[in-house]
């Protein structure tokens, strides 16, 4: 008979999912569904509130990347302004963006994934969490520890405070980087730096222990997109966006990001709040793409520091096209921690950062407004529109977790595919089937921000499983 | 090593549950950095235990919905034991361990990870009278409950520094007021 496993909630990742497996007589996995829960309401309550509140309520999506909101709102705010904001405005900005990416990828790598890398996928559930791996690695869980505390360290010197800074605002940053400020971040960075490359070293003789989750932790081909510079060098706070095939050609060099909803869809689906975003040209599921450090590192054609394009090089060596497993996020994470630890020191160490003009100054003068900036998770864009007097009358907010929904789903459902046999469901299969969406690191809080129209679906089954009525609002 | 260590917890949008904050802010102003490290965050999380092993002494600040509306409580904490921080998360939840921390436990941290904790903790809370929705506290813990947190966050300070003065050998300031010793200072206080 038909079986359904439900895993519920889906643990250590932000926010609230479940995930649905469907058995077939036989016990093998037919369908698999990634249904997030949770529904916030960010892109309509905003509506009538002036654009200049826009960064401080935006970065109240998320507890983990508040800064990753701040910087693509007040982006878009730039835009609304029209105004080119001073570049020791915008290197600052750079600096706020890539200490929140050390900080929320130590997160991801130590405190939420590690515990599997480490204890193992079939360890006690009560032990993994960064707790049981400071018991069984101290040396590593304190590694972590500590890079997640110089990236908040980093945010909390620039913006005042760790978690939700006001720091950035349209036009610019509120305040110039001090002399004394600089110098105790740049005191930082030779210890963080080294504890990136020491856990580096680590994970690379790890992966010998995980081949089966390597090749089925969502190992498929799907585009990648993320934003690069003219030259490809890969780029977190500005330049084009970039997309390419899972034979690395390049499919769209340098989209405009401003023209997103020209080329992006989103396709709704009734079993979940978050929608599946798609490269239009190509159709859905055609033009299904990851974006996020894996992506990242698949486009660039470096990442312009050069410890980090050591370790590039030798992430695209793995594979003759784009590393196409999931299970390789966590070492693209570590790569790009390694990156941002170089790109801000270079930053610091330009005189220029202690420029004292930090913000540009002007009304109202466009209607409409797009922000793209790289968030630890990939891509995120704000979009607003704004009447004269400057009031929101149109929000629109595409998230790095929804561009992976497809491709979360997907996962899902080879992962639960090679684990999962209805007969024999052991704890640690269905922790596989959850360490394949912790890969993507998936920020649900972040990605469920509409209210209105919601795709809801209600089914009455027979005690044998038969549908017996659906009701359903589209 | 940091002199004494102020470590407050709450969110600005539920009313008195931002007393701890309001407390830090408060603490920045009347304190000096040198003599108060201020630390404010919505939850206590593992990375503060690093903080928390480097300060003479700690003192954990956050509203509590278990005493009495109004209620300031200045409790000393008993030094955590480090071979297990690990303790009772079976029992409890374990996916909470990333998110948020007791004092307790981030004491245990402290110890385990760094091999070393405050020579004294102490929790100074205060009974909340709503939660409810608002960026304000409460009239009574806004009056009342805050101004006498901070008197006693004072004489806690002063305590600290006559203790670390015997400790290190040095002459007391004559001028420093008089200061309970830091076990009288711990108790629960009523404020109206």
């Amino acid at each position: 008979m038909p079986k359904t496993i439900t895993i519920a909630p889906v643990t250590r990742l932000e926010g609230h999912a479940k995930i649905t497996l469907q058995l077939d007589d036989a016990g093998v996995v037919q369908e698999a569904y990634f249904h997030i829960t949770q529904v916030r309401g960010f892109e309509k309550f905003c509506e009538g509130r002036p654009y200049y509140e826009m960064p401080g309520i935006m970065a109240r999506i998320c507890g983990i990347c508040p800064v990753s909101h701040l910087i693509a709102s007040a982006k878009a705010c730039d835009a609304l302004l029209a105004v080119r904001i001073p570049p020791a405005a915008a290197n600052l900005r750079r600096i706020f963006n890539l200490a929140q990416l050390v900080q929320s990828h130590a997160l991801s790598f130590f405190y939420l994934s590690a515990p599997d890398l480490l204890l193992g996928m079939d360890a006690d559930p009560a032990m993994r969490h960064i707790l049981g791996v400071a018991q069984t690695a101290p040396e590593t869980a304190l590694d972590g520890v500590h890079l997640r505390q110089f990236g908040q360290t980093v945010i909390e010197i620039l913006g005042g405070q760790r978690i939700h800074p006001g720091w950035v605002v349209p036009g610019g940053v509120n305040e110039p980087l001090s002399l004394e400020k600089r110098d105790k971040i740049l005191a930082m960075i030779p210890e963080a730096r080294a504890k990136v490359q020491r856990t580096l070293t680590w994970f690379k003789t790890a992966t010998e222990n995980f081949h089966a989750e390597i090749e089925v932790f969502a190992n498929f081909p799907t585009l990648f997109l993320g934003l690069a510079d003219d030259d490809g060098q890969a780029e977190y706070y500005d330049g084009h966006l970039r997309l390419s095939d899972s034979a690395g050609n390049i499919v769209a060099s340098s989209l405009d990001p401003k023209a997103y909803a020209s080329y992006i869809e989103e396709k709704i689906e009734p079993f979940t709040y978050l929608k599946f975003p798609y490269y239009k040209p190509l159709g859905y599921p055609g033009g299904v793409y990851r974006v996020g450090p894996l992506a990242r590192l698949n486009l660039a054609e470096r990442c312009g520091t050069p410890l980090a394009d050591v370790e590039w090089r030798a992430f695209r060596a793995m594979s003759n096209g784009p590393v196409l497993s999931s299970f390789y996020y966590h070492q693209a994470r570590l790569v790009e921690m390694l990156h941002a630890t170089e790109k801000i020191e270079q930053l610091l160490l330009d005189p220029e950062i202690l420029d004292k003009h930090v913000r540009a100054s002007a009304r109202v003068n466009s209607n409409e407004g797009v922000g793209v900036a790289e968030a630890p998770r990939g891509t995120l864009m704000h979009h607003y529109q704004v009447n004269d007097d400057g009031l929101i009358t149109h929000a629109n907010l595409i998230i790095a977790t929804g561009h992976n929904n497809a491709a979360m789903n997907r996962g899902v459902l080879q992962t639960a595919r090679h684990f999962v046999r209805g007969d024999q469901v052991a704890e640690g299969m269905l922790n596989r089937v959850e360490a394949v969406i912790r890969t993507y690191d998936p920020c649900l809080s972040c990605s469920t921000h509409a209210v209105g129209q919601m795709p809801l679906q209600v089914e009455l089954r027979a005690p044998d499983g038969a549908l017996v009525r659906s009701l359903r609002r589209d | 090593m940091t002199e004494m260590l102020l470590l407050a917890c709450g969110n600005p949008l539920r009313g008195d549950d931002e007393f701890g904050l309001h407390l830090a802010a408060a603490a920045r102003e009347r304190f000096s950095a040198e003599h108060l490290r201020v630390l404010a965050a919505q939850q206590w999380t593992p990375e503060m235990a690093a903080e928390i092993a480097h300060a003479r002494g700690v003192v954990f600040a956050d509203a509590a919905v278990t005493s009495p509306a109004g209620e300031v409580m200045l409790n000393l904490l008993e030094p955590a034991d480090g071979s297990d921080c690990t303790q009772g998360l079976q029992s409890a939840s374990p996916l909470r361990a990333s998110h948020h921390m007791t004092p307790e436990r981030l004491l245990a941290c402290a110890q385990a990870w760094y091999g070393c904790q405050p020579q004294r903790a102490y929790l100074l809370a205060a009974g909340a009278v709503t939660m409810e929705c608002t960026e304000e506290l409460s009239p009574r813990l806004r009056e009342h409950a805050l101004p006498f947190a901070l008197a006693m966050l004072e004489r806690l300070l002063d305590c600290e520094r006559e203790i670390a003065c015997g400790d290190e050998g040095c002459e007391p300031d004559a001028d420093a007021p008089a200061a309970p010793c830091a076990s009288r200072a711990a108790g629960s206080f009523q404020v109206h």
